[in-house]
This record gives structure tokens, sequence and C-alpha cells, in this order.
């Protein structure tokens, strides 16, 4: 999974596989998901995220990282 | 737009050019809507949807673009 942030656009983009998009659906304001050609999720858009979100930090929870 | 690799530059620019529907958003940022033919013959699960094209305040610079489900083209036909 990989987050990268567009200062310019304030948009976040949260990549949840590598696999490429074929569809899309917004499911709130600002906030747009793609999926892959098997329907499954592989992203999440996020507009205005420095309003939405607390950019300052990024902590993550019982994720099973390679130490 | 990299991440949507299935939509077409041409087609968004076709889109901000001749929209059925135009709309500011309150933060500035411009919305439009379009019908593209040749992305519903591409990719046939996109039939019948509105490509939404978003650009910055200025109406050029495109921030984002996907098929909107919600857009209703015969609500908003000229």
């Amino acid at each position: 999974m990989r987050i990268s942030y567009d200062t310019a656009t304030d948009a976040l983009y949260i990549h949840l596989s590598e696999m490429p998009g074929a569809d899309a659906e917004e499911i709130a304001p600002g906030v747009v998901v793609d999926f892959g050609e098997d329907g499954r999720l592989v992203g999440i858009e996020i507009d205005h995220a420095s309003k939405l979100l607390d950019l300052t930090k990024l902590e993550t929870e019982s994720i099973p990282l390679p130490t | 737009m990299v991440r949507r690799s299935y939509l077409k530059l041409e087609w968004c620019i076709a889109v901000i050019e001749k929209p059925l529907r135009r709309e500011v958003q309150a933060d500035g940022r411009v919305q439009f809507w379009g019908m593209v033919e040749e992305m519903a013959e591409r990719h046939p699960n996109l039939h019948g949807r509105a490509l939404k094209v978003v650009t910055l305040s200025d109406g050029v610079t495109i921030h984002t673009a996907y098929p909107d489900r919600n857009f209703k083209v015969e609500e908003n036909a000229d």
C-alpha cells in the first residue's frame, strides 16, 4: 500500500493495489474510489485532503510490516 | 490522471470544451460533464456514463477526471 499527496492540488491518493484502475465512483463529496477490472478496490482519492485529514502524522497499527 | 490510464487526455479536453453541464464548486474549481463515445466503445463497462472532469479555478488545468455514475444525461442535456 502506498500513500501519495499532491501539494499543488491538495489531493491524497491511497494506492491499495498496483493493478490499474478500470472504473471509478465518487462515494462522498471529494472522495473517489477506483476499481480494477475484477471489481476490486485499487485506490482511493481524497480531495482537499489537508482539510479532511491530519497530514502532520501517519501511524500504523498492527500492520505486519517486515522487520 | 495517470492512475486512471483508461481515460484519455483528449477526452477530458473535449468535455471541457463542449460540456453537457458546467458547474463551479464552492472552492472555485470547475466541474464539467460530457459524453465521450470513444470511451464507451473502448470500455463497454462505462457505457452510458458521463465523463466528469474537474479543473482548478482557471477552468483549464485538470485536477481529476472519472466516469460519473451519478450524472443523468436526460436531466442535464440541453
